[in-house]
């Protein structure tokens, strides 16, 4: 019985960082049609921001909490002068030129990343305060997974209340659904795409700080995040908040349960979830046919 | 925001030469020979972009080193050595590429590459154009042993001596109930099953704990499920020697969070290299945990070791890893049979190169088996601590294991090789 509530547990942890990364992912193909490959680059990015902000502060006790504040907004900057300069000149263009100019992106960080900090992976430290651990089954587990994972819920719980109860929520919804009407009837398309990329900048470079302790930081994590944050989109429906959750929830536990009934075949648990749902339901668990 | 057309072009147009710059392959001419005549020409293969990059530049670091010092005291055949610096990227079918390039260019072998994934693919174009690859790195035994061929070299030490070496450290301890962990790709099952099962045929009471074998996707570094899985098991040992620079840092990391390593003992017979063990944080060493290293820290104390380690320090301001000590004396090593074939002519090299002895840095020496051209370098087998002078991880009670024993006869490779066409 303590096996199974402890693999629950590492099960939602997985599943919240696998959906605060996620749910930035399908918001802005949602709302942009952008497949932002560039994604794992933020998050990567802010990685290295929370590095460099602990360093600064590293005598402080407080110093993980000032980066987990401020590394997502120093990100997200980047991601309206990206969407501003970049992004903006290729809207509505052809697949291929969005996919050339994210990948270029990946390309020109990673270099930018490696002649700033160089190639030795970086430690982000455990904010102090939470160092300590709880008792599951016997087992101490450490108190800051239950920081990630009540984050990701209130992020997502945020991310509901914005996107179905305010006026913004409708109007990203509305230009999500059906692009052409929505500018017809006089939103600012513009102002809204950016809006929406910030944001979803915003959530992976908060997915990189809480991973961050974690996982440490390095070249490379932004790839590992891509892949599995495209396996998760494309399972939740291409543009499906609620799917993304669900699709994260589902993976982590598939993961996390998958190990301990066939430990040799786990890494391939969720690509062959993955393979499972685009044959059944090609648009995803909770996605729209492509009309 | 209209800026007209033009200027939409050459953004673009900037924008394809940025991506272009940043996609070109990692091609740089080495260090300028000081002595006479047509240079004889190498090829430095190692990967400086990838999981690996944070040690694979120092394997150039280590062949330019060697082919300077030979330059000075007058270079091979009295002509000097020319090396081209090539980055692979960890992709085996950029690392193919650059080995025909160089090969096309002239070069008579290539020191590289280092990566596992890489060796194989490039071992089949050596074999096709009859010219060497001299492995720095590469440990997986199947490279040499079964995968092996005229034109394949690795002197860096086979990865069944230090499986073999670990076993029988671990036969002397009373612990039977084990979980293996590893990344899942070529090396990493390879250590796994060696290691466990020289440990079996050691001490047969031995066993890997039902569902206790995990397999993680190469480089994925969440290990949160499988560490409380692993817990749930209550094993004595947590062997986990599959999981390779970051990937064995976060996991480490991420154990001691729940406490693993005070209830479980640790294993892993290469962490005392830096390539796995730099960049972890000092509460993190698992002081006096079983591990090894080719190259172990602090610095073996020969002098020749020592002039090595000093001159690479002041050359480069950077500390030389088992990639630069290997394709140091790969190079060194070629030059001599060189020297001893009297020409550039490939096969003479090969034929001068069967049997040579190599003096290691760090004292020992060894041959370089005739019949699979492996050589017989054994690993420095001790305790992981932590090390104030370097404020790094490295060795305590490091002792020489010799290869010899644990390597498969010439039988068992013959065996190996027929097996496998």
């Amino acid at each position: 019985m303590g096996v199974l509530v402890l693999q629950g547990v590492s099960s939602l942890v997985s599943a919240s960082i696998l959906f605060l990364f996620a749910s930035g992912l399908t918001l802005v193909f949602g709302v942009t049609r952008i497949l932002n490959i560039a994604h794992g680059t933020f998050y990567m990015l802010t990685g290295y921001f929370a590095f460099t902000i602990a360093q600064a502060l590293a005598g402080s006790t407080l110093k993980f909490w000032v980066a987990l504040a401020i590394a997502p907004l120093a990100v997200a900057a980047l991601g309206a002068l990206v969407e501003v300069l970049l992004l903006r000149r290729i809207y509505g263009r052809d697949m291929l030129l969005q996919v050339l100019l994210t990948t270029a992106l990946i390309f020109v960080f990673a270099d930018l990343i490696r002649f700033f900090w160089g190639l030795l992976q970086k430690s982000v430290p455990f904010p102090v305060q939470l160092m300590g651990g709880v008792s599951l089954g016997g087992i101490t587990f450490p108190i800051y997974y239950s920081l990630v994972i009540g984050v990701s819920l209130a992020v997502g719980l945020g991310l509901w209340y914005a996107l179905y109860r305010t006026r913004w929520g409708i109007l990203v919804r509305a230009t999500a659904q059906d692009r052409e009407m929505s500018s017809a009837l006089g939103v600012d398309e513009r102002r809204l795409f950016t809006l929406v990329f910030v944001l979803s900048c915003w959530l992976a470079g908060m997915a990189g700080v809480l991973a961050s302790p974690i996982l440490s930081v390095s070249l490379g994590m932004d790839m590992e995040a891509i892949i599995e944050g495209f396996a998760v989109i494309v399972v939740g429906g291409l543009g499906s908040m609620p799917g993304a959750m669900l699709s994260a929830l589902l993976m982590g536990f598939v993961k996390g349960f998958g190990i301990l009934v066939l430990p040799q075949f786990a890494m391939a648990f969720i690509f062959a979830l993955m393979a499972v749902v685009l044959i059944v339901r090609p648009w995803g668990l909770l996605g729209r046919p492509e009309s | 925001m209209k800026l007209g057309v033009r200027f939409t072009w050459i953004g673009l147009l900037a924008a394809l030469f940025l991506m272009l710059a940043a996609c070109a392959p990692g091609v740089a001419p080495g260090p300028t020979p000081a002595a006479v005549g047509p240079p004889i020409k190498i090829a430095s293969i190692n990967s400086t972009t990838g999981v690996l990059a944070f040690s694979g530049y120092r394997g150039h670091h280590g062949a330019t080193m060697a082919v300077e010092e030979i330059n000075k005291a007058g270079g091979v055949l009295g002509r000097p050595l020319e090396l081209t610096i090539m980055d692979d990227k960890t992709d085996p079918a950029e690392g193919v590429k650059l080995f025909r390039e160089a090969v096309a260019a002239g070069a008579i072998a290539s020191i590289g590459p280092f990566a596992s994934a890489v060796a194989p693919a490039v071992s089949e174009a050596a074999k096709e154009l009859k010219t060497p690859a001299f492995f720095p790195g590469a440990w997986s035994r199947f490279i040499i042993e079964e995968a092996g061929h005229r034109y394949t070299f690795r002197i860096a030490t086979n990865d069944r001596v230090f499986a073999e070496a670990t076993a029988e450290e671990l036969a002397k301890k009373p612990f039977t109930r084990y979980c293996t962990i590893a990344w899942d790709f070529a090396y990493g099952r390879d250590i796994t099953a060696t290691t466990m099962a020289a440990l079996k045929k050691k001490k047969p009471a031995v066993a890997v704990l039902p569902g206790c074998e995990f397999w993680v996707k190469f480089g994925d570094s969440e290990f949160t499920p499988y560490i409380t899985a692993i817990m749930g098991k209550e094993p004595e040992v947590v062997m986990f020697g599959g999981l390779v620079a970051e990937g064995v840092r976060a996991f480490i990391k991420q154990a001691n969070r729940f406490g693993l390593f005070a209830k479980a003992h640790a294993v892993h017979p290469s962490l005392g290299m830096p390539l796995n063990n730099w960049g972890m944080a000092k509460e993190d060493v698992i002081e006096g945990m079983l591990t090894g290293a080719g190259y172990p820290y602090p610095p073996v104390d020969t002098p020749v070791n020592k002039q090595f380690f000093d001159q690479f320090r002041s050359r480069f301001n950077d500390f030389p890893m088992e990639t630069s000590v290997e394709s140091y004396i790969a190079v060194k090593t070629l030059a001599k049979a060189i020297e001893k074939a009297g020409t550039v002519d490939k096969e003479k090299i090969i034929d001068a190169l069967e049997g040579m002895t190599v003096e290691l840095l760090t004292g020992p020496k060894v041959t370089i088996r005739p019949f699979d051209h492996q050589s017989t370098q054994g690993w420095w087998m001790g305790e992981l601590t932590w090390n104030d002078q370097y404020g790094q991880p490295a060795m305590k009670k490091a002792h020489y294991v010799a290869g010899d024993p644990y390597l498969p006869s010439q039988e068992e490779i013959q065996r190996l090789r027929a097996a496998k066409k």
